[in-house]
């Protein structure tokens, strides 16, 4: 009150699904923040939907179960939400609207920030070119993880992407800079948020993680906001603090179901498959605020997580997300069924940003070629999996055969991994290389021969 | 939802400036408290990390470093449970010093604030005294709360990150 | 400068009720011009009699932009092109008596701008300050070409502009007369008075409204060749100067990067380049290489023929349905000096969004998928201000217009890509098949096609190549061929093939890897003259002649399959951009092992 004295608003005309419309307002703003009073006392949040002359729509962010026309108190806060910022988060776990869920007082922060963000401006971003490392072969060697990037996770029901994810929370490095990780979940099972709290303690402990955790029984209209309270404490943490800072966000088909709830109610024309027609451009406002910015220290990455609905890589969550994200790790459900973890497929999985991210200096020299020349190397096992399939293993030629064992020895020594194995990038380079030694040295055109000569000592030739 | 109070300005900034010292004062003075509840808390933590350490130390084994982190974890939000307890004393307190506040001034206080809430609302407004402390104020479809629970509560707002020096640095 | 706030369209989607009754505005205001309502990126204003549709308001107190876009008694709507938070019904609604015009200049070349073209040099970290733009005043060289006292017509040269591409001063589209005063040679900002025309001051720079086409005396036909480097496009499915394509491609397919290596080696004069609801990290690549990358032609930084439209996804989603139009303007800004355009829109279906948004907020009826029923017509007007033209001054000028399609699910049949289709005179589908093998371009040369390709052979045998349609011909052929027999072979297996048909898979593969595929992070590969793509092409073909040859004559097939052919492969990386001598060499020690095999 250091400016005007607050005004509460109580003529409420209308009560509809999730909105309040209040009739006798002026000056309020369209998506200005909202604090609603209900005749018991409680409160709850909104945001200016619409105005209209004197009329203003009001968005409940808890519903309006309870609320009647006559007890409802709305101020409007003159700006849109913000939320709180600082170090202060470190920690500190915050339930979907940003208050605290770990019995600790509110969060105070240093400043204020509006949760929609700015756009970057796209003159003043830096390329990314440095790596974060997972502690995850599979990710860090095929589709390495780039500071800056967005790399969304493909899953699909009854696969185990939640313990990736934290997996990859709970181990992720930038080389001993600065490091956070704000991991967002909308629409867990308490099972799951349990899971998540046990996964990243040790994270927690040191400081180094926030939490905002929406689980499934909270207002839907909260799992909207939750990724954007993520982004807006990290975007802080990274740009305004100089930290390396990883945001993981899942699930991210809870969320979209959210916005097409949420547009239903409110009436909208549906598109493919009744998502709203805005779902791109509203992904991409969460996915967009990944990046580096000129002359700051600091980065955002997101991992977004998704289950790919009966696994239909076209549906359009999945769709609109691979437009947007830079690449995709993609796990499946076939190497599931063999029992191995992480169950990534390497072909579908791609790092677009990966060749900036890696090789001498970032990563390893023989980063690059290993990575290109496993890949290749496991699309012509895959070829030949399905002729054999087809034509039968008597049928293969031995160079095919040979191929046959790398895929195997792929399954078998490189990929599979504990959930709390943290393995090196040299570890997982290494393991690389003894896959790609199943295959005679002719097969590995696409690795120089001075790297071959000091990984591929004649002992190894000569058992052959 | 803006009114033209600048007429009331000196009237406000006094009132304003009352409840501001007042939490302020509470601040200092629950500073102290807060080290007192602190201490202790971090003391006891401490113990259960050393045990975990020394455990470790011991065998080395994962399970250990798993009984650390557990340690740290349960010792951090100890920690935080005795912070928001620090902050709702905090908040007590700044409440009662903006009644006690309020109640000095007495019938003055009460018609400043009215005065504030007509400027907001209109002459026409219907000033209602607040069993606490201060005044609230209603027009058809408008209301404006100026009780003292509301001012002190807006006076802890303000305070906003500073209120933190209660724990100092974790 | 520039969108404050949030993106996307608002921040949680459209919110507008339209059974929501309104009230009555207030009586003391109805005297000057207000914000009655606000949703979203829809204001309604009060509005006098005088304005019209497509002019231009300032909204609130911080002016953003907006479009009139319909009017109903006394009252408008209005799209703004920026976040509209904190707008209120109240607040100050200001007609500017104008449709939306941006700013041409030759200060537009190697800049990068928003979608209603301000400069996005100046402007901060975050788009979020509002605020007048200011572009740094550089001085350019003029030479006066006429005489004061001289009668000249619109778009007559005034004199030339010594940028890094010759530019021209020319007179206005919709003016002409005696000129009155003309300015010596020297360096000029862009905004100095250079002539006076029929009394009317002539300057470097000129506004215009973006949804306007600019006028030319007529169209031409498309008929000489855009050389774009990329041998899949420019052997298969070639592209005139002036023509239209359009890119499919679901994610992962390579448009993008297919894009952006035709911008950076596509031998037109001027390149304006839309990233339209693109990716921003993508986005800050393209313009960090176009700097550093040197122009093949000039000498100069790729950037300096370049003008970069940059809307990405995360900014106002209205400006990007402007951004196009934008783009359009500006490159017809160029052609009318007598300049080959390429503008590149990255992605239409982006832009198709922003339509339906929009539509949908206006509440009209949806058609199919809740596109407007105006979509068709709306993407063909777009394309149709591609076009080869004579200017209002005489001189030869281009607009080729290249947009990607995005389609939902790689759904060719979805209403963006269907309709497109339509309207375009290329198509350069990307396979994902052929992505996820990593060829890459991955132009489907079953999927794709060119309705160019006649007029150009025409032109390719006027310029000295006569083969040229008998060379494509045959490489449509062969790739199909060995598409058909790979069915069978996985079928059947190699060996059950006769001689002549292993042959067939083993040409399909020499052309696609030694010919088709091309490398966009190889210096020596990443752009390819018209000579070195003939000369790959006719060293694949004879050496294809020659095996079939080796076969007739009685030679196994396996032998000559077993045949290293990799100095042929590796020719398109030993050669560079437009030599064919590391060609030749490759062909012949093919040729020769393949002697020692009959």
């Amino acid at each position: 009150m250091s400016g005007p004295v607050e005004v509460e608003y109580t003529g409420v005309r209308e009560l509809r699904g999730p909105l309040v419309v209040v009739e006798g307002v002026s000056g309020v703003g369209w998506d200005e923040f909202a604090t609603i009073v209900l005749d018991s006392g409680e409160r709850r949040h909104g945001l200016v939907l619409e105005v209209d002359r004197d009329l203003a729509v009001v968005q409940v962010l808890e519903d309006t179960a309870g609320m009647n026309r006559t007890g409802t108190r709305v101020a409007f806060s003159g700006s849109p939400m913000r939320i709180p910022v600082g170090a202060g988060w470190l920690g500190r776990v915050g339930n979907g609207r940003g208050e605290p869920a770990d019995g600790g007082p509110p969060v105070l922060g240093g400043s204020y920030e509006a949760v929609g963000g700015a756009p970057i401006n796209p003159v003043r971003r830096e390329p990314p070119n440095d790596p974060v490392l997972t502690g995850v072969g599979a990710v860090d060697v095929l589709t390495t993880l780039v500071r800056g990037q967005k790399l969304p996770v493909f899953s699909a029901a009854g696969l185990p992407h939640l313990e990736l994810a934290v997996q990859i929370a709970a181990q992720a490095t930038c080389g001993g800079e600065p490091f956070a990780v704000v991991f967002a979940g909308m629409g867990l099972t308490h099972a799951d948020t349990a899971f998540v709290r046990d996964g990243l303690a040790a994270r927690s402990a040191a400081r180094e993680l926030v939490l905002f955790l929406n689980t499934a029984d909270d207002p839907v209209i909260e799992r909207l906001l939750t990724p954007r309270l993520a982004l807006t404490v990290a975007e802080h943490l990274a740009f305004a603090q100089g930290r390396h800072v990883l945001v993981v966000m899942t699930d991210m088909t809870a969320y979209s179901e959210a916005l097409r709830e949420v547009s239903a109610a409110r009436g909208e024309i549906p598109a493919r498959r009744a998502y709203p027609g805005y779902l791109y451009s509203d992904l991409a406002s969460l996915y967009e605020r990944c990046g580096r910015i000129r002359g700051r220290p600091g980065s955002l990455t997101i991992l977004p997580v998704l289950t790919m609905p009966a696994g239909d890589i076209t549906h359009p969550v999945p769709d609109l997300t691979g437009y947007i994200t830079e690449g995709q790790i993609v796990l499946s459900a076939d190497v599931q069924a063999a029992g191995t973890y992480p169950p990534v497929d390497p072909l579908a999985s791609l790092s677009r940003l990966m060749r900036k991210g890696t090789g001498a200096g970032r990563t390893r020299a023989d980063h690059p070629a290993v990575a290109a020349q496993l890949i290749a190397a496991l699309a012509r096992s895959r070829q030949v999996a399905e002729l054999a399939d087809l034509i039968g293993r008597a049928a293969l030629s031995p160079t095919d055969l040979r191929h046959l064992e790398l895929q195997d020895a792929f399954r078998d020594r490189f990929l599979p991994q504990g959930t709390d194995e943290d393995r090196s990038l040299d570890d997982s380079l290494d393991r690389a290389w003894e896959v790609l030694l199943t295959l005679p040295r002719s097969q590995l055109g696409m690795l120089p021969a001075d790297l071959l000569d000091t990984h591929a000592p004649p002992r190894r030739e000569e058992r052959r | 939802m803006t009114a033209p109070v600048d007429e009331l300005d000196p009237v406000r900034a006094e009132l304003l400036r009352a409840a501001r010292a007042a939490a302020e004062a509470t601040l200092d003075h629950a500073r102290t408290g807060a080290a007192d509840t602190l201490l202790a808390a971090r003391t006891a933590a401490e113990t259960v990390l050393a045990q975990a350490r020394r455990l470790g130390e011991a065998d080395g084994a994962e399970e250990a470093d798993r009984e650390r982190v557990r340690a740290a974890q349960e010792a951090w939000e100890t920690e935080l449970v005795v912070r928001a307890e620090v902050y709702a004393a905090l908040r007590a307190e700044v409440r009662r010093g903006v009644r006690r506040a309020l109640a000095r001034e007495g019938v003055a206080a009460r018609s400043h604030l009215a005065d504030v809430a007509r400027a907001a609302l209109g002459p026409e407004a219907e000033i209602t005294a607040s069993a606490q402390g201060g005044v609230t104020a209603e027009t058809p479809g408008r209301r404006v709360d100026l009780s003292a629970d509301a001012l002190a509560d807006g006076a802890l707002d303000r305070l906003g990150v500073r209120a933190e020096t209660l724990w100092g640095p974790p | 400068m520039i969108t404050p706030g949030a993106p996307g369209p608002d921040r949680f989607g459209a919110g507008a009720l339209a059974h929501v009754a309104g009230g009555a505005p207030a009586a003391d205001r109805a005297d000057r011009l207000h914000i009655l309502r606000v949703a979203g990126s829809l204001v309604e204003i009060a509005c006098p009699p005088t304005v019209a549709m497509h002019d231009l308001v300032l909204l609130g107190s911080a002016g953003l932009p907006g479009e009139v876009v319909a009017i109903h008694g006394d009252t408008a709507s209005v799209q703004a092109y920026e976040y509209t938070g904190g707008l209120a019904p109240g607040h100050p609604a200001d007609p500017q008596g104008r449709p939306l015009t941006v700013r041409l200049g030759p200060d537009l070349l190697g800049g990068v701008f928003d979608g209603l073209l301000r400069p996005l040099g100046c402007a901060g970290d975050l788009l979020t300050t509002s605020g007048p733009a200011t572009t740094e005043a550089a001085a350019w060289p003029f030479t006066p070409r006429v005489v004061r006292g001289e009668r000249v017509g619109a778009g007559d040269v005034l004199g030339d502009v010594g940028a890094r591409v010759p530019l021209r001063l020319l007179v206005p589209p919709d003016l002409s007369g005696e000129v009155t005063r003309i300015a010596s040679a020297g360096a000029y900002p862009s905004d100095a008075p250079l002539a006076v025309v029929g009394g009317d001051e002539v300057r470097m720079a000129q506004s215009w409204p973006v949804r306007k086409p600019r006028p030319v005396a007529r169209r031409l036909p498309a008929d000489a060749p855009l050389n774009t480097g990329q041998r899949a496009v420019d052997l298969l499915f070639p592209v005139a100067r002036g023509s239209t394509v359009a890119v499919p491609g679901g994610f992962g397919t390579g448009k993008t990067m297919l894009l952006q290596q035709i911008a950076k080696w596509c031998d037109a004069d001027v390149i304006v380049y839309v990233g339209c609801g693109e990716r921003g990290n993508e986005m800050a690549d393209v313009i960090e290489e176009l700097a550093e990358l040197t122009d093949p032609r000039t000498g100069g930084r790729l950037a300096e023929r370049t003008v970069t439209i940059a809307n990405t996804s995360n900014m106002p989603m209205m400006a990007r349905e402007a951004s196009v139009h934008t783009g359009a303007t500006v490159a017809e800004y160029f052609r009318d000096m007598g300049l080959d355009v390429v503008l590149i829109a990255d992605s239409t279906s982006r832009w198709a969004e922003a339509l339906r948004e929009f539509a949908s907020r206006m509440g009209e009826l949806p058609a199919e998928e809740g596109y407007p029923a105006s979509l068709a017509s709306q993407l063909a007007a777009f394309y149709e201000r591609a076009a080869a033209v004579r200017t209002q001054g005489g001189a030869t000028g281009s607009v080729t217009v290249i947009g990607a399609v995005s389609p939902p699910g790689g759904d060719r049949t979805e209403p963006v890509t269907a309709h497109t289709e339509r309207f375009v005179r290329c198509l350069w589908s990307l396979d994902r098949d052929l992505a996820y093998a990593r060829h890459y371009p991955a132009v489907s040369w079953s999927e794709s096609f060119s309705r160019d390709a006649a007029a150009l052979s025409a032109a390719h045998a006027r310029a000295g190549d006569p083969g040229w349609a008998e060379r494509r011909g045959r490489v449509a052929r062969q790739l199909a061929e060995a598409d058909r027999l790979a069915d069978l072979v996985e079928l059947v297996g190699i060996t059950a093939l006769p001689p002549r048909e292993r042959i067939s898979v083993l040409a399909g593969r020499l052309l696609r890897e030694a010919a088709i595929q091309q490398s966009a992070l190889s210096p020596a590969d990443a752009y390819s003259a018209p000579a070195k793509t003939a000369a790959l092409v006719d060293a694949v073909l004879t050496v294809v002649d020659r095996c079939l040859e080796v076969v007739d004559a009685g030679t196994q097939a396996e032998v000559v399959e077993a045949v290293d052919f990799s100095p042929l492969l590796r020719a398109r990386e030993a050669a560079g951009p437009a030599e064919t001598a590391p060609v030749t060499a490759a062909r012949d020690t093919v040729l020769a092992r393949l002697a020692e095999t009959a």
